[in-house]
């Protein structure tokens, strides 16, 4: 298993909520939502549903249907992506129902990437 | 009354759908893109991030509606499948029905031998299990008549399932000791054709057609609609009228 990020350099800023970001990302749907998006591109929340779905999905023995896409629809609208866009990661329309990556660190990409690698082990 | 055996594949090249590939790299898209890319199908590629090590597929339909989404290794379930004879699959746990009902309908352009062996598995398989009803093949040529011969004379003797086989006429004393309908129709030399009926579960019906379009490459699908399955049972009743 991969070794932690080195996060000695990092600190508790209040504009970088270190402790609640690796709470966030240690949750793998959340780390498929983050790595779905990008800054350069507004999505709907219907696409980055169908996309979190097959991530999730991904390891199964079997296929998911639409019925496992709306519950992860919902999820994302309900609970992740709020809380998403209140650490400042991503920008959550709820009305429009769209979703954009903002701009992160150099210390985000890095915990994002481990917690990417996490997933794959 | 549909007018061949291949015209159900002439129906499902009119379905659009679009298959996105999402993967770290390319080599599974291409993979995809071989086997299912039609002038109706398009196969897309989204890069996920190199440290992912993960890949799916997302099926959309014509309005770019969710149909499905499937992993890798679940679909290397038909890509890349192990051969075992029906009655070993039915003691088995692992069920492929769900993969194959991802892919339901979806012409495939490019089935190897052991892909197609492994599709026909799945319906001798179900028919074995439902141990009633009807189950009609036809395997174009010699080599593999040969080979499923004996796995044909046990399927007949299954309870009250009953088998019919189709041959082409140069083949006919390669044919199994089951009822068999010798016939100098070009699409029974062409096809590779295996149907279920269900017995006396429509739901439980299949079927899958295939022409081999190169040496060892086959175009084709396979089917749970029991609506495209009765029409297939129908024609071949009507047309053959088999022993």
């Amino acid at each position: 298993m991969e070794d932690p990020p080195d996060l000695s350099g990092l600190s508790v800023a209040e504009d970088f909520p270190l402790d609640r970001i690796l709470a966030v990302l240690s949750d793998p749907l959340a780390v498929y939502t983050v790595s779905a998006l990008s800054v350069d591109e507004r999505v709907p929340l219907t696409d980055l549903a169908d996309l979190v779905t097959g991530w999730v999905y991904a390891d199964a023995s079997q296929a998911a249907g639409p019925a496992d896409r709306d519950r992860i629809r919902l999820l994302l609208y309900h609970v992740y992506l709020p809380k998403l866009d209140a650490l400042d990661i991503v920008e959550f329309d709820a009305e429009a129902q769209t979703v954009v990556l903002r701009e992160q660190s150099a210390d985000f990409e890095t915990i994002l990437e481990w917690a990417q690698g996490l997933d794959a082990t | 009354m549909i007018a061949g055996l291949d015209q159900v594949l002439r129906d499902a090249e009119r379905h659009r759908r679009t298959m996105e590939v999402c993967a770290a790299s390319h080599g599974f898209a291409a993979t995809v893109a071989d086997q299912f890319e039609t002038k109706n199908v398009t196969v897309t590629y989204t890069p996920l991030p190199p440290a992912s090590d993960t890949a799916f597929l997302i099926l959309r339909d014509a309005e770019g509606e969710f149909l499905g989404s499937i992993g890798q290794h679940a679909l290397d379930a038909i890509l890349s499948p192990e051969i075992h004879p029906p009655w070993v699959l039915a003691e088995t746990e692992t069920s492929y029905d769900d993969v194959f009902a991802f892919l339901d309908d979806t012409i495939f352009t490019s089935f190897e031998r052991s892909q197609m062996l492994a599709t026909t598995r799945e319906i001798e398989e179900r028919a074995w299990r439902a141990a009633d009803g009807n189950l009609y093949a036809g395997f174009q040529r010699a080599q593999a008549l040969r080979s499923q011969g004996e796995l044909y004379e046990q399927l007949a003797v299954r309870e009250d399932l009953a088998v019919h086989v189709f041959v082409a006429e140069e083949w006919a004393d390669d044919a199994p000791a089951v009822p068999t309908t010798v016939s100098a129709a070009a699409e029974i030399g062409r096809t590779w054709f295996v149907v279920f009926d269900g017995g006396d579960t429509e739901l439980d019906s299949c079927a899958l057609v295939a022409e081999e379009r190169q040496p060892d490459s086959f175009y084709g699908l396979w089917t749970y609609n029991p609506a495209t399955v009765q029409s297939l049972v129908e024609y071949l009743e009507a047309v053959y009228d088999p022993e």
